[in-house]
């Protein structure tokens, strides 16, 4: 029973992932990335763009904290020297002139997040997200999906008024998917150090101390090479309002291995991986374990009619309705005894 | 390289110079990056020194690795950087001399630098922004093959003293500069009260310094970390630096990556810097 249930959420929650890494028809049209410096979302991001490549969607790159194109960009929109109606502006015309499905990436949301939270500001995220979204007027049923970072470790902004909620709740609330990527060699330092029943190391600005801000790794180097990748935590939402939870592998790329064309889908879910994956429970010893042994266990029918007319002790016990009505003491007189009419009574 | 730089550094320095990226050194007030930058410095410079022998090899077809250097100072004088470089062997008067150090001086605003580098009007980000760009302009119509790579002391403090300049538009200056050149090495400081304050009761000053500082380390490709030992003060050792890979790190495919890694460090003023392993000799 429990077999089929967890190969049944694996191969849905496997067909889940490939859905919304592949960004498919109205998957999820705002995933949320939220990464920290210990694990950048960088390659999270690389793949989101690999894909978007082999299935031919048109990729447009806002770029607030990139200075150069990365590869496989259809276009590329340094967003640092613009406001943001500039930005809305450029993305449309972008969107518009390409005919196919686009996925639009977001490298950081931090810039636009303090810009959101200052006092005077006219940035309302939500709608600027929103009308990212819109789809071209030609084809709308090419709506475009956006792919965004958020830096965890950045300061939050509390919003300029104090009873609204700040950028980082409005983004979490506002996404249909989000994935929180963490580093597998500080997964492998907690799972450790659990087992032991020891506290979980820290790392990094986690730290508190002064000077450093990446922790040191040392598990990283003792992970296989073929082995290594990003773990990615999921939370994806359905229209129905039902959520799924879920914490995935995704293999780093060798490159002596490439990504084949087969369909294959190069991610797993973090319990399948080998450094991850529980025990198995031992199964039950079949009968053939206890071949050589003279020790019988089992009962010939004679033995079990014997124990069936075995009469036990107690007889009133084992009436029917507690024998003794509850709590009176029985007792069976032995030879030493004396029976006193006045003082015993039955 | 010169025998200043210490070996087990020389390899992250190479490729920070070569990569088209930002490298952020970060600093405690206890172990400054003086002597790391000026062998940023050095290493680019020296590189620049086989003119002649590039010139040759772009004849037979190789690529050109001609540098030349923008060294931007807010607040160290030109002196002290002269000092720590003659002591690598290399004189930064003759380097301005021959143009292939641009050198920006932020002690002497209003037109006053005595070495005949680029006058810079205010000490704000919008001046310094100008003055780049004209240094920029200046040097690759000299040579426009050569690869400009701007070295900036003391950025983050500027959000110091100019309170109006926040950490947004420091980086818009950082990108802009990034898309102009070849590289950018920049310092930053990594103070507890600089880097940890991300909750309200913070000063302003520490939440711009905070966001900037980190924002600094989700850019770069590699991250020098400066800073004393957890153990105290000791008379061999003047701290550990950690080489990390920042927010921006990408794998070359093919090449064999470097690794990260923390070592001990010594400085001393008149024998230059020792950098070695916990627990080597």
């Amino acid at each position: 029973m429990a077999h089929t249930n967890s190969s049944h959420r694996r191969t849905h929650n496997i067909l889940l992932i490939s859905k919304l890494l592949n960004q498919r028809e109205g998957a999820s049209p705002f995933t949320l990335v939220l990464d920290n410096l210990e694990q950048p979302a960088k390659p999270l991001l690389k793949e989101f763009i690999r894909r978007a490549n082999s299935s031919k969607s048109h990729v447009v790159f806002l770029a607030f904290e990139t200075a150069r194109t990365p590869p496989g960009i259809d276009t590329f929109i340094p967003c640092w020297n613009k406001n943001f109606q500039q930005i809305v502006q450029a993305v449309r015309s972008a969107i518009t002139s390409a005919v196919k499905r686009c996925l639009i990436v977001i490298d950081g949301l931090n810039a636009l997040c303090k810009m959101s939270a200052q006092p005077r500001s006219t940035l309302d995220l939500t709608s600027f997200l929103m009308s990212l979204l819109q789809p071209p007027q030609q084809t709308p049923q090419n709506s475009p999906s956006l792919v965004a970072v958020y830096h965890q470790d950045m300061p939050l902004h509390t919003s300029a008024n104090p009873y609204s909620p700040g950028p980082l709740s409005l983004l979490e609330y506002s996404a249909t998917t989000i994935m929180t990527v963490h580093s597998l060699s500080i997964l492998l330092a907690e799972k450790q150090a659990k087992e032991k029943s020891l506290g979980a190391p820290s790392f990094g600005l986690a730290e508190q101390k002064e000077g450093l801000v990446v922790g040191l790794k040392p598990q990283a180097r003792s992970i296989p090479s073929d082995q290594r990748g990003i773990v990615i935590q999921l939370e994806h939402r359905r229209r129905s309002g039902r959520g799924l939870l879920e914490w995935y592998f995704l293999p780093q790329r060798l490159p002596s291995k490439p990504y084949s064309a087969s369909s294959k889908e190069p991610v797993l879910l973090l319990d399948d991986h080998p450094l991850f994956r529980k025990p198995e429970l031992v199964p039950e010893t079949t009968d053939q374990d206890l071949a050589g042994v003279t020790f019988e266990l089992n009962l010939t029918t004679r033995q079990r009619m014997e124990r069936d007319g075995v009469v036990l002790p107690y007889f009133d016990a084992q009436k029917a309705g507690g024998g003794g009505e509850g709590g009176r003491i029985l007792y069976d007189m032995g030879a030493e005894d004396d029976f006193d009419e006045e003082e015993d009574e039955i | 390289m010169s025998s200043s730089m210490p070996p087990v550094l020389a390899s992250y320095v190479q490729q920070c110079i070569d990569d088209r990226s930002l490298t952020t050194l970060t600093s405690v007030l206890d172990t400054p990056t003086n002597w790391l930058l000026i062998r940023f410095l050095v290493s680019a410079l020296q590189k620049s020194n086989h003119g002649n022998s590039a010139a040759a090899a772009q004849s037979r077809g190789a690529p050109a690795n001609n540098y030349k250097v923008i060294f931007v100072s807010v607040f160290r004088s030109f002196d002290t950087w002269s000092e720590l470089a003659r002591k690598c062997g290399v004189n930064l008067q003759d380097a301005v001399a021959s143009s292939k150090l641009c050198y920006i001086d932020g002690l002497a605003v209003g037109g006053n630098s005595p070495i005949g580098a680029m006058p810079l009007e205010n000490l704000t980000l919008r001046d310094l922004n100008l003055c780049l760009i004209s240094a920029i302009k200046v040097l690759s119509a000299e040579d426009p093959s050569s690869k400009i790579l701007v070295i900036i002391d003391g950025i983050d403090f500027l959000l110091a003293c100019q309170p109006k300049t926040s950490s947004n538009d420091i980086q818009q200056v950082l990108l802009e500069l990034q898309s102009l050149v070849h590289g950018v090495v920049t310092t930053c400081a990594a103070d507890s009260a600089l880097l940890h304050s991300t909750d309200a009761s913070a000063t302003p000053l520490e939440l711009e310094h905070t966001t900037l500082a980190r924002g600094l380390a989700h850019q770069a490709r590699w991250l020098f970390q400066l800073r004393p030992l957890e153990t105290g003060q000791s008379k061999e050792v003047s701290g550990s630096i950690r080489i990390s890979r920042g927010g921006a790190w990408e794998s070359n495919e093919g090449a064999r990556d470097l690794v990260e890694g923390e070592w001990l460090f010594h400085f001393r003023n008149d024998e230059g810097v020792k950098v070695w392993g916990r627990g080597e000799a």
